[in-house]
């Protein structure tokens, strides 16, 4: 696990990179972060138009904040893992020359997205506890998953990262895998609500358990939007998923780390 | 182990290169039977011991696991097998400015390359004011680097790694970068560390640069070992190596004097119009380069090539001459060539003419001189960039339009 608490042990260098990486996602400004965050907005009103007032297709309460809970979730996970796979590829005088904590560059691509995270999470936060007052008790659960799903995203950025360097396509990949990927997770629905699924339950317990980013949707937006305390199953899938993904991390970056050194 | 001490012990590498400059996941799953990779041993079973305060320097053609070794002892990978320790701190100048970023000042950027040298801010604070002193970028260390020249970018970088106090230091042919009054100043530098008792490891093609910062050199050869001695004596088997050599690109990654030597090119001199030999010129000169060609043999006339290229061994320009076309005597002795240019068509910058004699069917390569001549074209006038552009105005005055008062 060196691979994570080296960002503790050599905390100038993290900070550096992730201040480096900071500057080229939000160019240096307070407008940058202003404009990721429109994103998540732009994509609430369209999804409240097409879905709530013109389909008419969900019976939800304030059905802009409920979609505005679950993107605060996808976002940060799509924009973290998007982001990380040309972490290293796009550093090949580093990568190639100098010996340093590689893995470092994956983590601060994470890192630079958690600073979004925070500010959509502030926002999101404010607008649900003036709307939707019951959540008073309950918002504060939300805040270990959201660990957890730093920690997902921190597993597979450096997994990506590092597949990147080997394999070129995958960025690619992943860009063409986000889209559809985003509609299988309950984000502008719920996963109960869907007639398509009356009877046949299985589907959605696919849907549910295959995606391993429905769970944490659902967790993180049962405090915040609904005003109850998430599943334990939900939250122990959560914390089985984040430490698999770290994990999963370790194994990779151990078994690529001398190969993408000598491949880039 | 004493810091500064290298010992390599067997040491292998081993590359797996595919055929496609890149491999795509769809491939690797759809056609895994045909993605068979090429395993490239780069270094075979070497092992040497170089102790601390030596200066040893690497030399070997393009491809013979120079470049992988100063990788392996920098820590970027590690040796496929074998034993490879390192004590101490390792430098690397292999790689200036790693990690800078183009919008960050100077000064940002001295604290980023730093730390992943593996300093720490505490470390940076108390070499701060040494790595800007030694780059001499005072005034412009709160600007960003993007706004710096090529020469400023590497002083910058040049300066934070030769600040990082390694006991090993790891160099290419690069490492002196800049103007020359810079250059003079980095091999000061590298000699400071020499003297301090640093070990140092440095790779180049530079017979020159070897003898004066190495008493021994390994020259290596497809990943082997071939010597491990006396500096003189490894250039000296380079060269050998280097002179049945036909591969253009192996040759211009040689050493800057080769060739078979039945012919020979001396005494290269730039002269100005009156006669006077100078250094430095100004756009429009007239300029004479001048050497004597050296008959060793009794051989056919040679043909001469000159070429001009700028500062980075850029090729601006080619001039080849039949010599047998200038009279020349087969049996006779030395003979003073001249290539008279008329009008300098250079504006700024430093350049060089590289020398080749070689038989007529330009296979022998008799002797070839890299840098054979330098010279500095200082800007005058109004003219700016590479190339003096001279050309006519004219104006002529089109057919009259109406005027409109505008009041």
């Amino acid at each position: 696990m060196s691979l994570y608490t080296d960002v503790v042990r050599y905390p100038d260098l993290f900070m550096n990179i992730f201040r480096r990486e900071l500057y080229g996602k939000y160019r240096g400004s307070v407008l940058g972060l202003v404009w990721t965050l429109i994103n998540p907005l732009v994509l609430m009103a369209v999804y409240t138009l097409l879905f709530s007032v013109l389909l008419k297709a969900f019976q939800i309460e304030h059905y802009p904040l409920f979609v505005l809970s679950g993107l605060l979730t996808w976002v940060f996970f799509q924009s973290a893992v998007q982001m990380s796979c040309s972490s290293l590829f796009a550093q090949p005088a580093l990568v190639k020359q100098v010996r340093f904590p590689r893995q470092m560059l994956p983590l601060a691509m994470v890192a630079t997205n958690v600073v979004t995270l925070a500010a959509m999470l502030v926002v999101v936060l404010g607008v649900n506890l003036i709307f939707i007052p019951e959540i008073r008790t309950t918002f504060w659960a939300a805040l270990p998953l959201l660990v957890l799903l730093v920690a997902l995203a921190s597993g597979l950025a450096v997994v990506f990262g590092y597949i990147t360097v080997i394999y070129r396509d995958v960025e690619h990949l992943m860009n063409t895998i986000f889209l559809p990927w985003f509609f299988l997770t309950p984000i502008f629905y719920t996963l109960d609500q869907l007639p398509g699924l009356q009877g046949r339950e299985w589907v959605a317990d696919v849907l549910f358990y295959v995606n391993f980013v429905t769970p944490f949707v659902e967790a993180i937006r049962d405090p915040i939007f609904f005003g109850e305390l998430p599943a334990p199953g939900d939250v122990l899938y959560c914390v089985v998923a984040g430490f698999a993904s770290l994990v999963l991390g370790v194994i990779v970056a151990r078994r690529m780390d001398d190969q993408v050194a000598a491949t880039l | 182990m004493k810091p500064g001490t290298i010992v390599a012990e067997n040491v292998s590498r081993r590359f797996r290169v595919y055929p496609q400059r890149h491999v795509t996941l769809k491939e690797a799953i759809v056609r895994r039977r045909q993605l068979r990779p090429v395993e490239v041993w780069a270094l075979r079973d070497v092992s040497f011991r170089i102790g601390a305060g030596e200066s040893v320097g690497f030399m070997g053609r393009n491809g013979s696991g120079k470049t992988t070794l100063l990788r392996l002892l920098a820590g970027v990978f590690r040796p496929t097998s074998g034993r490879l320790a390192v004590a101490g701190r390792v430098g690397s100048l292999l790689e200036l400015g790693a990690g800078f970023h183009p919008d960050f000042t100077g000064r940002d950027n001295i604290y980023l390359s730093a730390s992943i040298y593996g300093l720490r801010k505490q470390e940076v604070d108390r070499r701060f004011d040494s790595i800007v002193e030694f780059s001499e970028l005072e005034r412009f260390i709160d600007l960003p680097v993007r706004t710096y020249s090529a020469g400023m970018y590497m002083r910058l970088g040049f300066s934070i790694a030769v600040n990082v106090d390694a006991e090993v230091l790891l160099l290419d042919e690069v490492f002196a970068v800049g103007d020359e009054a810079f250059q003079r100043k980095c091999i000061d530098r590298i000699l400071d560390f020499k003297r301090q008792g640093k070990t140092i490891a440095f790779v180049s093609h530079s017979g020159a640069a070897l003898e004066r910062m190495c008493d021994r050199a390994l020259l290596l050869r497809e990943g082997l070992v071939e010597y491990d001695g006396e500096t003189g004596e490894a250039i000296r088997r380079y060269q050998e190596l280097l002179a049945g050599e036909e591969d253009p690109a192996e040759r211009a990654a040689g050493l800057q004097e080769w060739g078979t030597g039945e012919a020979r090119v001396t005494e290269v001199r730039l002269e100005d119009g009156a006669g006077e030999v100078r250094e430095d010129f100004m756009p429009g000169d007239h300029v004479v380069l001048r050497f004597r060609v050296q008959n060793r043999e009794a051989i056919d006339p040679p043909w001469l090539a000159i070429e001009l290229r700028d500062v980075t061994g850029g090729l601006l320009s080619r001039a080849e001459r039949d010599l047998g076309e200038l009279g020349w005597d087969r049996d006779g002795k030395d003979a003073d060539v001249r290539f008279d240019i008329q009008r300098l068509p250079l504006v700024e910058g430093r350049f060089q003419f590289n020398v080749s004699l070689t038989d007529g069917a330009r296979t022998r390569r008799y002797h070839s001189v890299e840098k054979a001549a330098e010279f500095t074209v200082i800007p005058h006038g109004e003219a700016h960039g590479f190339v003096l552009f001279e050309g006519d105005w004219s104006l002529e005055q089109a057919a009259p339009t109406v005027e409109v008062d505008t009041g």
